[in-house]
């Protein structure tokens, strides 16, 4: 699957590029940085380099082919030796899209995002995960598929069908943050790769209350992993299974105060139906120290009953609290801070960042990710040894 | 000397006479600056929609270029979206606000790089505009019901009319202002300054319109300079291509659609 998303993206990246390039609009960033890991890997097969560069090229853009019809293209593409994959790209969003003044159809490659919360969305279940790019599961997977979507002045509806399933993207191999020392072989989706997925959701939007109710019916995005009976040495395949989830989502404005929630029931996971809740809080404080820096602050937590057997997830039981300070200066810059603790294991994962433009064009960016706790605590055992500095210097075009 | 129980009516009769007089004096005042604000309003009135690019410039140095888009609604609650374009990190990034009269506005903000919208708590206007002099509250469209307003003076200008002076006394209950006193040129119903009083009473902040051209039948600057007096700050805003009636429509507005904006 890695050989074909990697087709897939840079395929189509060009194809889209060389419209694009007598379009109108096309930008990206071309990043170059260095990941530096404190620790020796915990796992013999990982990539022991302590200091391992890497190049990463995003390019955005659109072009309008008709008075109702545009062309849109969203993809990236990382280049780094002590990966797995070498080399991957992946458009996330490439497609055709053909509007009317409420109707839309958008035909390509999607990116469907769900869910209010902030630091994990239970209820985006459309795209692939790309968790070897983001464990957390922020970045996703292109679907190829099509979407109907009605906008009303309160009520607005999506409809969306899918050919075919994607894998997840899993660190193996040479990759660090991986998830377990077993190597990853032979993917299986029931009912083949080829069976459609549909989806609908339904939004309203009552002023200070939003509300969101969708239902997916296709093939798992998240893989369950089990042993491969087939496979030379212990291995683990990821399982695909034909699975229906449900999802409520409500976001409330409170005075200063942004409320959010998300609750989704699933079907079909090996073991039996569970259900997960997510709920936050968030504010900014604009002016926070008496100048023009704004501080945004955000509380989460996460409550997920699923069986030992589904589709592992590292929002099991957890609470994020996490802050933001944008200093609104001539450099934009930006200061971030979270922490996500497992309320079962007790572990936790701490983050900062930090980013400034240093020429016009130019962000030089700075994150720490640092698990603690990793030794008594299950779902991060894997992590342990993962403490991460990152350092990186963007050119925006 | 004693008090009568005639002198303290006769007091009492002076004062009621006079408090009423300063009532009503006040109440022409209010009636004259609401009519000034009225007639401002009308000369603005019936755009349908409005599209304008901004350089907005802090000290002279910083640097964000801008689209803002307007969608007029009546009897009020404008539509807006700002979308940046430079520098280019911030390429995409998208504002839409929903404006209410006297109740907190919508707003909403689109990250590209992200590709999420994010609602955001729009109670508090306060904070800064692109890290300008301008907050939230000064780049929301001014709209009449949105004021009190009271007459101040009449001044010459240098136009071919004379210049009104009226104060615009926020209606909204959080809003950071006690009062912003506002120059009008009426030979174009278009300000000429704005000075802002923060909730002490200081004037701590001025902007300033420069250079007013006629597009179509409505007048618009050409740039406005906002002065922080308390910091000596100050951000310049260039403003060209104005159009008006593109064709926009309340459907481009809903925040299901704020990434098409960001195109």
């Amino acid at each position: 699957m890695g050989a074909l998303s990697m087709r897939l993206g840079l395929g189509l990246c060009l194809a889209m590029v060389s419209h694009l390039a007598v379009a109108q609009s096309l930008r990206g960033s071309l990043e170059t940085g260095t990941e530096v890991f404190t620790q020796a890997p915990a796992f013999t097969s990982q990539s022991d380099a302590a200091v391992q560069p890497y190049v990463k090229l995003r390019l955005q853009g659109a072009a309008e082919l008709g008075p109702e019809t545009e062309l849109v293209l969203n993809s990236r593409a990382v280049a780094t030796i002590f990966a797995d994959q070498k080399i991957f790209g992946d458009a996330s969003e490439a497609f055709l899209e053909h509007r009317m003044e409420r109707y839309s159809i958008r035909a390509g490659m999607l990116d469907e995002r769900w869910g209010f919360l902030d630091a994990k969305n239970p209820a985006n279940i459309f795209n692939a995960l790309d968790i070897v790019e983001d464990y957390q599961g922020d970045v996703r997977l292109g679907q190829p598929g099509a979407a109907f979507r009605f906008v009303g002045d309160s009520l607005g509806f999506t409809l969306l069908a899918s050919p075919m399933a994607r894998e997840q993207r899993t660190p193996d191999g040479r990759d660090r943050l991986r998830l377990t020392s077993l190597p990853l072989r032979n993917a299986r989706f029931e009912n083949g790769r080829w069976t459609p997925s549909v989806a609908a959701r339904v939004n309203l939007n009552l002023e200070n209350l939003e509300l969101a109710v969708s239902h997916f019916h296709g093939t798992s995005r998240e893989a369950e992993f089990r042993f491969d009976p087939d496979a030379e040495g212990p291995a683990l395949r990821p399982y695909y299974r034909r699975i229906d989830q449900s999802a409520l989502e409500a976001q409330y404005v409170l005075g200063d105060y942004v409320l959010r929630g998300e609750l989704i029931r699933r079907q079909g996971q090996t073991g039996r139906s569970f259900f997960g809740l997510g709920v936050g809080l968030e504010r900014i404080f604009y002016g926070a120290f008496g100048g023009t820096e704004d501080l945004q602050v955000y509380a989460e937590a996460y409550y997920d009953d699923r069986p030992n057997t589904a589709p592992v997830t590292a929002f099991q039981r957890d609470i994020s609290v996490g802050g933001r300070l944008i200093m609104n200066n001539e450099g934009s810059t930006e200061f971030a801070a979270r922490s996500t603790v497992d309320l079962e294991g007790g572990g936790s994962i701490l983050e900062f960042g930090a980013a400034h433009r240093v020429w016009s064009d130019y962000v030089l960016g700075f994150n720490a990710t640092v698990p603690l706790g990793g030794r008594s605590d299950p779902a991060l055992a894997a992590y342990r040894r993962d403490t991460r500095l990152r350092f990186a210097l963007t050119r925006y075009f | 000397m004693p008090v009568s129980f005639r002198n303290i009516l006769a007091a009492s009769a002076c004062l009621l006479s006079l408090s009423l007089s300063l009532d009503a004096a006040l109440a022409q005042g209010d009636a004259r600056g609401r009519q000034i604000a009225s007639q401002v309003s009308q000369s603005d009135a019936e755009y349908g929609d409005e599209v304008v690019e901004g350089v907005l410039t802090i000290n002279g140095g910083s640097r964000r270029s801008f689209t803002m888009n307007t969608l007029e609604r009546e009897p009020g609650g404008d539509r807006r979206a700002v979308v940046f374009h430079e520098p280019r990190d911030l390429a995409g990034f998208v504002s839409l606000n929903h404006s209410e009269i006297l109740r907190p506005d919508q707003q909403w903000i689109y990250l590209p790089q992200l590709n999420r919208t994010r609602r955001l708590s729009a109670r508090d206007k306060t904070g800064s505009f692109a890290g300008s002099e301008f907050s939230f509250e000064d780049i929301v469209r001014w709209e009449l019901e949105k004021y009190d307003y009271q007459y101040v003076e009449t001044v010459n200008c240098g136009a071919p009319k004379p210049c009104e002076t009226i104060a615009n006394i926020p209606r909204y209950e959080y809003s950071s202002y006690s009062k912003l006193v506002e120059t009008i040129d009426m030979a174009i119903l278009q300000p000429r300054n704005i000075k802002y009083f923060d909730l002490s009473g200081r004037h701590f902040k001025t902007l300033e319109f420069f250079d007013y051209r006629k597009v179509g039948r409505y007048w618009r600057p050409a740039r406005t300079v906002m002065t922080n007096h308390v910091t000596n700050d100050v951000s310049q805003i260039l403003w060209s291509n104005y159009r008006f009636g593109t064709g926009l429509s309340e459907a481009d507005y809903n925040a299901e659609r704020i990434e098409r904006w960001a195109r």
